[in-house]
């Protein structure tokens, strides 16, 4: 096993970070590169910027600083850790949502999880009403387009069972 | 400390080691001695290819002057290599009648009273950030890139350069810190020269806020990008008004004649709160406003602003938050989430450029995952906000996923069973079964299948209006038997609902 090596990440907008080799292995990417040997110098994340790539390897760092640890003990205070890590008084939309570009292009399967129950959560909660900004639409249907829709339907099922 | 010298003709790059304190000639001429025989004052420096560095004493130390550890500066031997934009005042006409119509101009005040306030951080260094800022985004095509240094990893140094920073002593601390109210306290300290009391540190405050959401801000005018804002130092302290404007460096870039298209905040303050408006310049549309308490955010914007002062570079310790970061990053979100997001959104729509991060640039099956996860009834209410999402959300596998969830009923079905319907059927049975008392009392209209209530429409049943023939004389006409379950219903004429189902003609 490869002892903490370190492995040397680049964002997109060039700042360089270095993490130990079992922590840029969280993600899956990564994880390929390094072993197709493509690792000798830094490797360059082109979709990451510096803000949200500081963000996963805090995420991965401490979920592999948990797993070293007993491994049972810390369920609850990592899940409490996610919570707070995403919180969403704590996290503006913008950043969740690179968050999640970045996670599905990294292929670190927990932080996409997390991301997007979170995402969920902000739907169901209603946290953002009815005049949504937020989904770049707003939730009432464009009525003409409901009842046009109904009224070829019913027009059609007229035909079909009348003539 | 040690700085990188970049020249300004072919880009190579030298790593030097100065001593501390060192003056502007002895850089010279250490840089003299590396590179050439040519005498160290022939040398000319900058922090921004375009302002010469000065030092009016030539004992001044570097760091007066602003330079810090890990600075890039670039040096020429031709001597008009930095066209220097004259004098700094003579600029200001351009850009302080473009800052707003009704705050008078008091920029003469604020560059004298800039340099000795902002030890160490002379306006040059703020231009360059700003130059960096338009020709670096103009590269980039994704308009939300964030040029600007987030000073997350980095232990000692505001280094405003764009492009390819590596950290000074070779090793980079990835720091659990937040970089908004760094990112904050850095706008600020620029901006704001001397004390303007709460409005303007929240002014500017939103400023910065836009800042980083990749808008710049331009004169109102003449349409070019303004690199300061000069706001008085007096402020009415009662109600005011006063209006920016922004655009993105794309469309500045792109159009050079017109006015590009912006978007014009409009600030009001009444008593303690001032309330803020967006909204796009040329089509007036999609109004934005956010309120915002000033008792509440500007002590603490203040608090982390005088905090950030005492050490000019960054916090040691990333770890517990002495002052409320907590209030700060809600300040943070409101005038984000509530005022630069949709208008980033609002003025990239329009132009027709790449959305900024938000729900709709989601890859389909990212979408679809988080669809997934949400209950059978919010994935409705998302289906009926657009055609493209109804579309997204009408899959039958996912709703036959969701009705399993919501009534666990049996699943083998013959054939093609549209589950988004029978999900609306099973849902519309158990609301009725509940409502089934009340049911008897009112008469009149009840029915509402599940997916007219998203309708706003007042009259829901218009079209029944035309139904005739055989709808009137068997009432129950048509009405789909309800997959097995009891389901008691009892067809008045005005409630018949067509077997439609959104999303097919199954009949």
């Amino acid at each position: 096993m490869a002892s903490s090596r370190k492995i040397t990440l680049r964002s997109s907008d060039g700042e360089s970070f270095e993490v130990e080799e079992a922590v840029a292995v969280e993600s899956q990417t990564i994880k390929h590169m390094i072993e197709d040997d493509c690792a000798d110098n830094a490797i360059p994340l082109p979709n990451v910027t510096s803000k949200i790539l500081a963000k996963v390897i805090e995420y991965c760092k401490k979920h592999v600083d948990a797993s070293k640890a007993e491994d049972r003990v810390n369920d609850e205070d990592l899940k409490a850790w996610d919570a707070a890590f995403i919180k969403v008084d704590q996290v503006d939309q913008a950043t969740l949502f690179d968050l999640i570009l970045a996670a599905n292009y990294l292929n670190i399967k927990s932080l996409l999880d997390l991301t997007c129950q979170t995402v969920a959560d902000m739907i169901k909660g209603n946290l953002f009403p009815v005049r949504n900004e937020w989904l770049n639409f707003t939730f009432s249907i464009a009525n003409r387009e409901l009842v046009l829709v109904c009224l070829t339907e019913w027009v059609a099922h007229r035909r079909l069972f009348c003539s | 400390m040690k700085l990188r010298l970049r020249s300004l003709e072919s880009n190579d790059t030298l790593k030097l080691d100065v001593p501390n304190p060192c003056s502007l000639p002895q850089l010279r001429q250490i840089l003299a001695d590396r590179l050439s025989p040519a005498p160290g004052s022939s040398f000319r420096l900058s922090l921004n290819r375009t302002d010469e560095l000065q030092s009016p004493n030539p004992a001044d130390s570097l760091q007066s002057l602003g330079l810090a550890s890990g600075d890039l500066v670039y040096y020429t031997l031709d001597p008009d290599g930095f066209a220097s934009r004259g004098d700094n005042s003579s600029s200001d006409p351009n850009f302080s009648a473009g800052a707003s119509n009704q705050v008078s101009q008091g920029h003469a005040d604020m560059d004298s009273e800039d340099l000795p306030n902002l030890a160490g951080r002379p306006r040059e260094v703020a231009d360059s950030e700003m130059a960096d800022l338009v020709p670096e985004d103009v590269q980039k095509v994704e308009v939300s890139g964030n040029t600007e240094d987030r000073g997350n990893s980095v232990p000692e140094s505001d280094d405003f350069d764009g492009d390819g920073f590596v950290a000074v002593d070779g090793s980079v601390v990835v720091r659990s810190k937040f970089s908004e109210p760094y990112f904050l306290r850095r706008v600020l300290r620029e901006e704001l020269g001397g004390d303007g009391g709460d409005h303007r540190l929240l002014v500017i405050a939103v400023h910065a806020v836009m800042q980083e959401s990749g808008f710049v801000a331009v004169d109102p005018v003449t349409g070019i990008p303004a690199d300061r804002f000069h706001l008085p130092d007096q402020w009415p302290s009662s109600a005011f008004t006063m209006s920016l404007r922004y655009s993105l460096p794309v469309l500045v870039s792109r159009q050079s004649v017109n006015m590009p298209e912006s978007v014009v905040l409009k600030f009001q303050s009444l008593g303690h709160f001032i309330t803020i408006y967006g909204y796009l310049a040329k089509v007036k549309s999609g109004l934005r406003r956010i309120c915002l308490d000033e008792r509440r955010f500007a002590p603490t914007i203040d608090v982390m602003l005088a905090k950030g002062h005492n050490n000019v570079e960054v916090n040691e310790d990333g770890g517990p938050i002495s002052y409320s970061e907590k209030d700060v990053f809600e300040f943070w979100k409101i005038v984000k989430d509530g005022l630069a997001l949709p208008l980033l959104i609002d003025l990239t729509e329009r132009v027709g450029l790449p959305l900024p991060s938000c729900f709709t640039c989601l890859p389909t099956e990212l979408k679809l995952k988080i669809f997934e996860l949400l209950p059978g009834i919010d994935l409705a209410r998302v289906g009926g906000v657009c055609s493209e999402l109804r579309y997204l959300t009408s899959n039958n596998d996912l709703w036959k996923q969701k009705y399993v969830e919501e009534f666990a009923e049996r699943t083998e079905r013959r054939g093609m069973i549209n589950w988004k319907q029978s999900f609306a059927w099973s849902w519309e049975a158990k609301k009725k079964t509940k409502r089934e008392s009340s049911w008897w009392q009112t008469p009149s209209r009840v029915d509402r299948p599940f997916y007219f209530r998203i309708r706003r429409d007042p009259n829901p049943f218009v079209f029944p209006a035309m139904i005739g023939g055989d709808y009137d004389r068997l009432p129950g006409f048509g009405v789909p038997s309800p997959f097995g379950q009891p389901f008691r219903r009892v067809p008045f004429r005005r409630n018949f609902t067509p077997n439609c189902n959104l999303g097919g003609l199954n009949g």
